[in-house]
């Protein structure tokens, strides 16, 4: 308004300003969490994948106030009732029908989703933390280090993770935290394959050699310089990678493996429904199998969807490494 | 390509000893491993007879030394539950093992590979999307609770098919009654389906999205580019030119996928009541057999090892710049 009187050069000085501004504007790169959610509304399968995979943390974290019963307590009374179930007083009382002790499905299979949450979670954490600093310490110093670490890499990868996992745990024993760490070993070499080979790309750039100039520690070279720039490969493949554990651990619990037998888990649901099977007891072998399939296959198209958006190059890998 | 040869083998061979140095030290992780060979009620007396018979109060590197030539005599000890040789046990089981794995190999390659190249070719159309979209479901079901499915569906309530049971092929061709393995081959095929089905699963989608993936890569190359410019027809171009190219990292794949279908067939074999190492293992894991399961996934590895060796060398034969390398 009061531009209009002021001079020609004032005047310009706005123009320049408001075309600095709107510039500024176009270029400067959205929030990262906008970028993403608009890209995953496009995508639209992840969108369906996050709200199921929602759905079944809560499962998880609230399992003791979202199930109807106690997933252990044997009702001898109602053995092997079906889905849809009412009691004597006639309310509905077994949403997916019981097992052959009467103990309630619908509450094992959200007890279910602690499990293999956890388990997912927490192998891919230790699996992954130590095969990235493995690999990065194999890539950044090379030499005998890199040798061994690497020959380490190939002889796991020479052993089928199944019979590894088979045999640790046979001696072992059960226990959540020995399948952990069992699931969490059967990962590392993923990652540090993975790591080793952006680390020998990055600590040859320039910004690499200019910390180095200003003195920093090798330490600090790995850890503060090199990392942030290689994690990006390495959180997509953990994606994938929690889908693949929650799969394993599922054919552990259904071996018997693993988690004992008072923790409900799919695969051990899954085992127990076996013998009741050709009587025609479906749900008991329906339901678990669902949990299961809905879990990884959220995951797996979120690791898809993150693969596409986080870094396009690894696309057509075909994930689920 | 000898010098190929040479180094792959070594490999091999420093991988056989890790693994054995692994399985053999894993039994000594959980401290003495006097008491998985010796009943809860024994003695302390006769624990430490045992300890002695079994050496296990010898130095560890003499214990492994010993451990591996016993192992190169097919001699590992007896099963604590067959009370017989365990190698003996798992050898006898291994050709049950042996059909399922095969059979699975053959049906994922046969069914993937049509699979990939044809969502390759109709990249982004709807036949491509439902393909791979059926790949993804494939992928993320286990097979054990195929194999359930699979009973209840075809077993129980269509009762098309035998729901467990087991019909020898490879073990009487191995032992060269090649007249009885032919007259077994129907019977060994319709009760091997359901298994063999359930096992590849998750191969066929895996093997499928690979090959796409391959397929599209090779598809993007100046070579395909120009066959095209040339005039050559779409079909030519496909499989004189594309699909060749693409089926170096194909084999590997392939090759690689044994390591899936393992896993896969020792949880199946459970399902089905199949009599093979898988089951075995199930069932001494339970009782707590802990040599037959010892014996049980070091002959596995080797098989796994073994098959490993073969893709690589093929690998090499295939595409010479591996062997140059």
């Amino acid at each position: 308004m009061s531009a209009a009187q002021q001079p020609d050069l004032a005047k310009s000085k706005i123009r320049v300003s408001t075309l600095e501004r709107q510039f500024d504007e176009m270029y400067q790169p959205q929030p990262f969490l906008r970028r993403a959610t608009s890209s995953m509304v496009q995508a639209r399968y992840p969108v369906f994948a996050v709200f199921i995979l929602v759905l079944i943390a809560l499962c998880a974290l609230f399992a003791t106030q979202l199930a109807p019963k106690d997933p252990n307590r044997v009702e001898i009374f109602d053995t092997l009732k079906p889905p849809l179930s009412y009691n004597r007083d006639g309310e509905l009382e077994y949403v997916l029908g019981t097992d052959s002790t009467g103990r309630d499905v619908f509450s094992r299979v959200i007890y279910g989703a602690r499990i293999s949450f956890f388990v997912g979670l927490a192998a891919v954490g230790l699996g992954g933390g130590t095969g990235t600093i493995l690999g990065l310490t194999a890539g950044y110093l090379g030499g005998r280090v890199d040798d061994v670490i690497m020959r380490l890499a190939d002889i796991q990868l020479a052993y089928p993770f199944i019979l590894f996992a088979i045999m640790m745990l046979t001696i072992l024993g059960e226990g959540v935290l020995n399948l952990v760490l069992v699931l969490g070993i059967g990962q590392w070499v993923t990652y540090a394959r993975i790591a080793r080979a952006e680390t020998l790309v990055q600590r040859e750039r320039e910004y690499v050699e200019s910390v180095r100039a200003l003195g920093a520690t090798e330490w600090r070279i790995m850890f503060r310089t090199i990392l942030p720039n290689i994690l990006t490969p390495l959180i997509v493949i953990a994606s994938f990678n929690v889908a693949g554990v929650i799969l394993s651990e599922a054919s552990l619990s259904f071996l018997g493996l693993g988690v004992p037998e008072s923790v409900p888990t799919w695969g051990a649901m899954l085992a127990n429904s076996r013998n009741q099977l050709l009587s025609g007891s479906w749900w008991l072998a329906v339901f678990p199998g669902v949990a299961i399939m809905l879990t990884v296959v959220s995951l797996n198209v979120l690791g898809d969807w993150m693969r596409d958006f986080l870094d396009p190059r690894l696309r057509g890998s075909g994930g689920g490494l | 390509m000898h010098k190929y040869i040479i180094r792959r083998l070594l490999l091999t061979v420093v991988v056989i000893l890790g693994v054995t140095l692994l399985t053999f030290l894993s039994i000594h992780l959980a401290g003495d491993p006097t008491f998985f060979y010796v009943s809860e009620r024994a003695s302390a007396e006769e624990r430490q007879a045992a300890r002695e018979r079994l050496g296990f109060d010898r130095p560890l590197h003499i214990q492994y030394f010993d451990f591996l030539f016993n192992l190169a005599r097919g001699d590992t000890g007896n099963s604590l539950a067959h009370r017989v040789p365990a190698f003996d046990v798992v050898m006898e089981r291994m050709p049950a093992t042996l059909e399922l794995t095969i059979g699975g190999f053959l049906l994922s390659t046969i069914v993937a590979f049509p699979i990939g190249v044809l969502a390759a070719t109709r990249r982004g159309t709807m036949t491509d999307g439902t393909l791979m979209l059926g790949a993804m479901l494939g992928q993320s079901m286990p097979s054990f609770w195929l194999g359930l499915m699979f009973i209840l569906f075809f077993g129980v309530t269509l009762r098309w098919m035998p729901v467990s049971g087991h019909v020898a092929f490879l073990k009487p061709l191995f032992e060269g009654r090649v007249d009885e393995a032919l007259t077994n081959l129907p019977g060994a095929i319709r009760y091997m389906l359901m298994p063999m089905v359930a096992v590849s699963v998750y191969s066929i989608s895996r093997n499928s999205r690979l090959i796409r993936s391959a397929v599209l890569e090779v598809l993007r190359q100046d070579y395909v580019v120009t066959a095209r410019a040339k005039g050559l027809n779409e079909r030519t171009v496909m499989v004189r030119h594309a699909i060749r190219n693409a089926l170096i990292p194909i084999v590997t794949v392939l090759a690689l996928q044994f390591a899936f279908l393992l896993n896969g067939v020792i949880v199946v074999e459970t399902v089905f009541s199949w009599p093979g190492v898988g089951r075995l293992v199930f069932d001494a894991v339970n009782q707590r057999d802990v040599p037959l399961v010892l014996t049980a996934v070091v002959l596995l590895s080797f098989l796994f090892v073994s098959t490993n060796l073969i893709a690589d060398l093929l690998y090499g034969f295939l595409d010479p710049r591996i062997r140059l390398e």
